[in-house]
């Protein structure tokens, strides 16, 4: 069975590392919620349930009680590290609107619906949605970073390794693992500004542009993904069955 | 790699079919990410160093072992360890290492003492490690070192033969001759008899022939002398699971081997033949004298393992029936005493009885010692009673007419044993 599997429920061995995440993905949480309030879909939502409040004679901001109610459960939620990828989904859900703002081709509006994309968008800058998008994706992929890091440790302290070694060796791992996604998304935004700069239209990009860079870069991206999987992924030198020992009568 | 890949096409293609720039970009992220993890490869280039491949030591004594390993390549966690056969117990130090390998080299040693709790040859596999991918991306990579270390465990041995104390030559349960006409003569006068064909000339005794009138008759008389007769231990060891008592790490069947090893060795010393008869195990080494003779028992007692009870000590004297009718040996159990078991005993003892005569010498070393030592008053309390019901046991045994001998290894050593109890007292 691999460590990684995670068959046994994973001990908290790092309480700080763990108190370091939760408190990054409630981090996220709030931004992707502030980031959401500033949506047109927020304030459609808020306007139709003041009105319904209003007409029940409760004369507050539903939307504002909402975001309370929200904020809450995501609070409750991060204190089980299970449910912390629960929590980076719901950002992720409150992120969609600002993202499909940016969308070209509308598929309600070709659909018929009242309401059209456009409706959505943030009045925020468009590079601090990028980011709150940006921050989102890198979460996702430490937590599953950190929930393989944890499940490996766990195994280890059962299979008898010192508490400390393991520590040591899981905060340097995560650390590796903080550090790439870092750079990739240093890479990625400095992509965008010079995308930004060659063609003045940044996320608004006409269609042609888009896909030219999109095909571009995807391609860029594929050919050295498909060599590094070539290169970097090696066949393991035994099978894993190893031959136990054990006592020999001469 | 399923959640960095799935976050990318997802985006990526949510973001083409939308025609969204921004969601192209954040699918570039996960996929920046899995290439720059995979520029790194997995722990490598790993080379395991370790000591000498046989290693010697005596039971209940503390040996270092360790593995050094040295990695060149590679980036995330290296997990190095070792596996223990059963009866080698850690005791200090750790037998698996975790270790973090950066960007430079990796050189760590894994020292740890082990103590061996049972004798014989034990195998410490070679050194295995682990490398795990940083971002576990990549499969975990095996490897193993080149060679394993034996561990020769001595049985700890109590040699009676420096025991200075007078008493031990003197008084120590001892065979008795057995009655042999066929060895050579020995210079103890026996009796004056008359000659018969085949007699030494050298023994004729002229004085006598002469004194009582044989020369007249055609009679003559000769010394005749006591003939060299053998003296033979037999030592049936209890192989049993009666043995292996209590969860103390020294059982009750290492303290036999020991106990057995140091009087065979005591006898053999003695210008004794001893033999050896493992019961439950069913090996045997049959009745000699000298240095070969030790040896042999002292490999046997070396690859002896505790068996299920298969073989009764009746049994397995009627077995060596053969070796044993006519000798007249001093006989030897050494066995751990229980209710259950008296009944077995006793017939053994009288199976001994029944082959080599009722003068035959019987001593029952019965090993007492070997669980944990009682910690509360409850458990001493539960001693007590334990060894209240071993008392009828005990008193059966002595009616039969054997010898009884109580050690107790946590609270006398095997010398002192010797030299007070074996060489007087029974308890």
């Amino acid at each position: 069975m691999s460590p990684y599997s995670g068959k046994q429920d994973p001990m908290e061995f790092d309480p700080p590392v763990r108190i370091l995440v939760t408190v990054m993905v409630l981090a996220l949480a709030i931004i992707s919620l502030l980031v959401f309030t500033t949506t047109g879909l927020y304030g459609a939502l808020d306007d139709a349930l003041t009105r319904g409040a209003l007409r029940l004679g409760l004369g507050f901001s539903v939307g504002a009680v909402l975001v309370l109610v929200m904020l809450m459960v995501v609070s409750v939620s991060a204190l089980s590290v299970r449910r912390l990828k629960a929590v980076l989904y719901l950002s992720t859900a409150l992120f969609i609107p600002s993202a499909l703002y940016f969308s070209h081709i509308d598929p309600f509006m070709i659909m018929g619906f009242p309401n059209d994309l456009s409706h959505l968008g943030s009045s925020l800058p468009d590079m601090i949605v990028f980011l709150n998008g940006a921050a989102i994706v890198c979460g996702l992929i430490f937590l599953r970073s950190y929930h393989q890091i944890r499940t490996l440790g766990t195994s280890l302290i059962r299979r008898g390794a010192s508490l400390d070694d393991v520590i040591i060796a899981t905060r340097s791992n995560l650390g590796a693992n903080l550090m790439t996604i870092i750079i990739s998304l240093v890479i990625v935004t400095i992509i965008q500004v010079v995308i930004e700069l060659l063609s003045d239209t940044g996320f608004t990009a006409d269609i042609p542009l888009l896909a030219a860079i999109t095909l571009a870069l995807a391609s860029l991206l594929a050919i050295s993904f498909l060599l590094q999987i070539g290169s970097g992924r090696s066949a393991p030198e035994t099978d894993g069955g190893w031959e136990e020992s054990g006592d020999r009568i001469p | 790699m399923t959640t960095e890949f799935s976050s990318f096409a997802v985006l990526m293609v949510t973001g083409i079919f939308l025609a969204n720039m921004l969601l192209v970009m954040l699918s570039l992220i996960p996929l920046t990410f899995v290439v720059m993890a995979l520029a790194h490869s997995a722990p490598g280039d790993i080379h395991l160093s370790r000591g000498k491949a046989r290693k010697v030591t005596g039971i209940n004594e503390s040996i270092h072992l360790g593995t050094g390993m040295e990695v060149n390549d590679g980036m995330g966690i290296v997990v190095l360890s070792d596996t223990l056969p059963r009866r080698l117990v850690l005791e200090g130090g750790s037998v698996l290492r975790v270790f973090w390998k950066g960007r430079g080299e990796l050189k760590e040693d894994m020292d740890y003492s082990i103590k061996c709790t049972r004798g014989g040859s034990h195998i410490v596999g070679r050194s295995r490690v682990e490398s795990f991918h940083f971002s576990g991306l990549v499969q975990t990579i095996y490897t193993s070192g080149d060679r394993d270390t034996e561990v020769l465990v001595k049985h700890s041995t109590t040699d009676l033969r420096d025991v200075r104390d007078p008493r031990l030559s003197r008084r120590v349960t001892m065979p008795v001759n057995s009655i042999s006409r066929i060895n050579a003569p020995s210079t103890d006068f026996k009796e004056i008899r008359e000659y018969t064909v085949g007699d030494d000339f050298r023994n004729i005794n002229w004085k006598a022939t002469v004194r009582t009138g044989g020369l007249e008759k055609d009679t003559l008389l000769v010394n005749d002398f006591e003939r060299e007769g053998t003296r033979r231990v037999w030592l049936f060891m209890d192989c049993g699971r009666v043995m292996a008592s209590g969860p103390s790490v020294r059982d009750a069947y290492e303290y036999a081997l020991q106990a057995t090893l140091g009087l065979a060795r005591f006898y053999l010393s003695r210008e004794c033949e001893v033999g050896l008869y493992m019961y439950h195990h069913g090996r045997y080494i049959l009745p000699d004298s000298g240095h070969r003779q030790e040896s042999l028992i002292t490999n046997l007692l070396l690859a002896s393992e505790m068996e299920p009870d298969r073989e009764t000590l009746e049994r397995s004297v009627r077995g060596m029936g053969g070796h044993i009718a006519g000798t007249n040996p001093l006989f030897i159990v050494i066995t751990r005493l229980n209710a259950e078991g008296a009944r077995e005993l006793k017939d053994g003892i009288r199976q001994m009885r029944l082959i080599s005569g009722k003068r035959s010498k019987i001593v029952i070393m019965h090993v007492g010692g070997g669980d944990e030592p009682a910690a509360s008053s409850t458990e001493r309390m539960a001693e007590r009673i334990t060894e209240l019901r071993l008392l009828p046991v005990i008193s059966e045994l002595r009616r039969s007419g054997s010898r009884l001998i109580t050690w107790d290894p946590a609270e006398q050593d095997f010398k002192e044993l010797v030299t007070s109890i074996l060489a007087g007292r029974s308890s």
